[in-house]
């Protein structure tokens, strides 16, 4: 057992960087941040007023006239600097994530690349920004298309990828010349106190990036500012869709709200077996789960009972295996769930599953941690088997290490089944075969699909897709739907006398 | 110890390059033959190549979509265990010895932990099956200094 040292000594005190300067909050609200593995706290966040949230917006609108007149590439290299800074500090970054979070290193490592590479995709922004135009659309006129900045945008993050998720917007926003707001989540804000160090370090002109701490007061008071001209959000389905969506819409902003999830894995009988049961492991029970491509039902097509027993067995004794503990240690394969409030919401799933007649073959409320650490955040693996489509487990989001294996009698029947759930974040199908791969992208309805891959993550030059209940909006995060977002398309038809 | 996630076996791996970059080091001190010098000294400037690189391709290519937690098995760190410790009087042969050992031990390492993650971390795998080679080949000039 290899244990990495802690970057974090102590309790950090966060403050709110607003205007290019570490501010107090003035509501004298504040939280402790736990890490879930040691439970011990690492940091104290602010919960900032409304007032904060204000002060925040204004130092942004004041620099968006300045930033936005500064010149494509020279706005890219502040982001070039950022970007060697993160990688400087990769390593830190990377182990806060853990403390924070609970994930294990190599999953926050991840986390911290992915963070990374938009940055980098947002840095090609001289190309990704150009307009384009026509000459003669009418003889002796051309026409035009430019696209401008808008003015402040903000981001709500959630507690899963803290350190990511303000990274799929905030670099292609400030690259187009827009000004921004971050809202790290009160319960993992560690990470993003160390990046927006970072954005301070590179000298991006003050308001240009600013970051205020809290919770719904905060969340509430960006949504309702006029001058906030759009807004990213990424947690619940019930908080995007009926909150965020509709406040920010109603209010004429801009918005994506990237939310809730249920998503499927289907099993045909041609899978490669033993690869394919690795790759499970990591779609149902990485990141303990809490994350919204994570694998959540499982579905196994075709009525050859000896592959079911023979797959279903391979991925049992795997899930039984795993190994438990801080994530620091590098032999760990799960790490705690973030919060004592999350497992007991996981533990309620698997209660209900077990009330409508699931069949709990590991049940993952007996587990073994490896190391000393108390109890309170931690869960093993679970498997329900002979699950329903109709029950509760398999159709709301648990958020946590519970596999649903449920069966499907051809590949239509699961289509079917995935097709039918409010939620269209992810679906991935194992299989070797050609027609059975296009058939399940063609018809799933679903934004990210993985083929022998179990977890659909787009790539940052990529947009982070999602459809029906998993996302609210129109354009995505990451990529050339980024841009889009961040811009307004302006149309010139120009005659000269 | 199991080596079962991707930053064991890289963290392991890179450990044992820091080790044999060192024994080299001090071996390029220690021998008086020119040649050997020349040789230990390229190795140690090798092998700290070797350490960056593989530890580059990793932190390059991992993130949140890939299995690194479960690509690697039947990997143990008590397979790849190398004693590096150069001893006071030590003759040009058995120092010979020892590097042509600690390269076979690590070569089977990058040669086992390519061929455990070639089917989910291709790039991982292709660094660790280079790096393989490379020890091969180095073993291969040991063993022709061993010859003269």
């Amino acid at each position: 057992m290899v244990m990495l040292e802690e970057p974090l000594k102590g309790v950090k005190r966060l403050r709110n960087y607003i205007g290019g300067e570490w501010v107090d909050s003035d509501s004298g609200r504040s939280r402790d941040v736990v890490n879930p593995a040691t439970m011990k706290a690492i940091a104290k966040v602010p919960i900032s007023s409304a007032e904060d949230v204000g002060r925040a917006i204004e130092a942004a609108s004041e620099a968006f006239p300045a930033w936005r007149r500064t010149p494509p590439l020279a706005r890219a290299r502040h982001l070039y600097r950022l970007k060697d800074l993160l990688e400087d500090g990769f390593e830190e970054i990377s182990r806060i994530g853990v403390m924070e979070h609970g994930k294990t290193i190599d999953e926050s490592r991840g986390e911290t690349r992915r963070g990374i590479e938009n940055v980098e995709v947002a840095t090609g922004i001289p190309s990704l920004m150009m307009g384009y135009n026509l000459e003669d659309i009418a003889r002796g006129i051309d026409e035009y298309m430019i696209r401008q900045p808008l003015g402040v945008f903000a981001c709500i993050a959630p507690f899963n990828f803290p350190f990511m998720v303000p990274l799929w917007y905030m670099p292609y926003a400030v690259a187009t010349g827009n000004t921004y707001v971050v809202k790290p989540s009160p319960w993992t804000p560690v990470s993003q106190a160390m990046l927006f160090e970072l954005i301070d370090e590179a000298g991006f002109p003050p308001g240009v990036l600013n970051m205020v701490h809290g919770d719904v007061e905060a969340a509430k008071a960006i949504l309702e500012h006029p001058d906030v001209k759009g807004v990213s959000f990424v947690g619940s389905t019930h908080v995007g869709r009926d909150i965020v969506y509709r406040e920010a819409a109603a209010r004429g902003k801009r918005v994506q709200a990237q939310c809730g999830a249920k998503n499927f894995i289907v099993i045909m009988p041609d899978a490669v077996v033993d690869r394919t049961v690795a790759s499970l492991m990591s779609s149902f029970y990485g990141n303990t789960g809490q994350r919204c491509l994570s694998g959540a039902n499982l579905v196994i097509v075709g009525e050859d009972e000896s592959f079911y027993s023979r797959f279903v067995k391979g991925v049992s004794e795997m899930a039984s295996n795993i190994r438990i503990g801080y994530g620091l240690d590098e032999s760990v394969q799960m790490g705690p769930l973030q919060a004592a409030v999350r497992k007991e919401r996981v533990l309620g799933y698997i209660e209900k599953g077990l009330e409508e007649g699931a069949s709990l073959t590991l049940d993952g409320r007996s587990f073994n941690i490896s190391g000393d650490y108390p109890e309170d955040c931690f869960l093993g693996a679970s498997i329900f088997e002979g699950v329903d489509e109709g029950i509760t487990i398999a159709k709301e989001e648990i958020f946590g290490p519970v596999m649903s294996v449920l069966r499907a009698g051809d590949l239509d029947d699961a289509i079917g089944m995935i097709n039918r759930s409010p939620y269209g974040n992810a679906a991935s199908i194992f299989t070797s075969s050609g027609p059975a791969f296009r058939r399940f992208q063609y018809d799933v309805e679903c934004g990210n699909i993985g083929v022998n891959i179990g977890i659909a993550a787009p790539m940052a030059f990529f947009p982070f897709s999602g459809m029906k209940d998993s996302f609210f909006g129109d354009l995505h995060g990451q990529g050339m739907d980024a841009v889009d977002f961040f811009t307004a398309k302006k149309v010139s038809i120009v005659r000269w006398f | 110890m199991e080596l079962n996630t991707a930053s064991a076996v890289v963290s392991y791996y890179t450990r044992l390059e820091d080790e044999i970059s060192r024994f080299y080091e001090e071996l390029a001190a220690k021998v008086e033959s020119p040649e050997g010098r020349e040789a230990f000294a390229a190795f140690a400037k090798e092998s700290k190549k070797h350490r960056d690189m593989v530890e580059r391709v990793y932190r390059q290519v991992v993130t949140d979509a890939f299995e690194t937690g479960f690509t690697f098995a039947g990997l143990n760190d008590e397979d790849y265990r190398i004693d590096m410790k150069l001893a006071e009087e030590l003759t040009l042969l058995e120092a010979l010895r020892m590097a042509i050992e600690a390269e076979e031990v690590s070569r089977r390492l990058c040669a086992d932990a390519g061929e455990s993650s070639r089917a989910l971390l291709a790039d991982i795998a292709q660094a660790f099956e280079w790096v393989a080679e490379r020890k091969r080949k180095r073993k291969a000039v040991l063993e022709s200094l061993l010859s003269k």
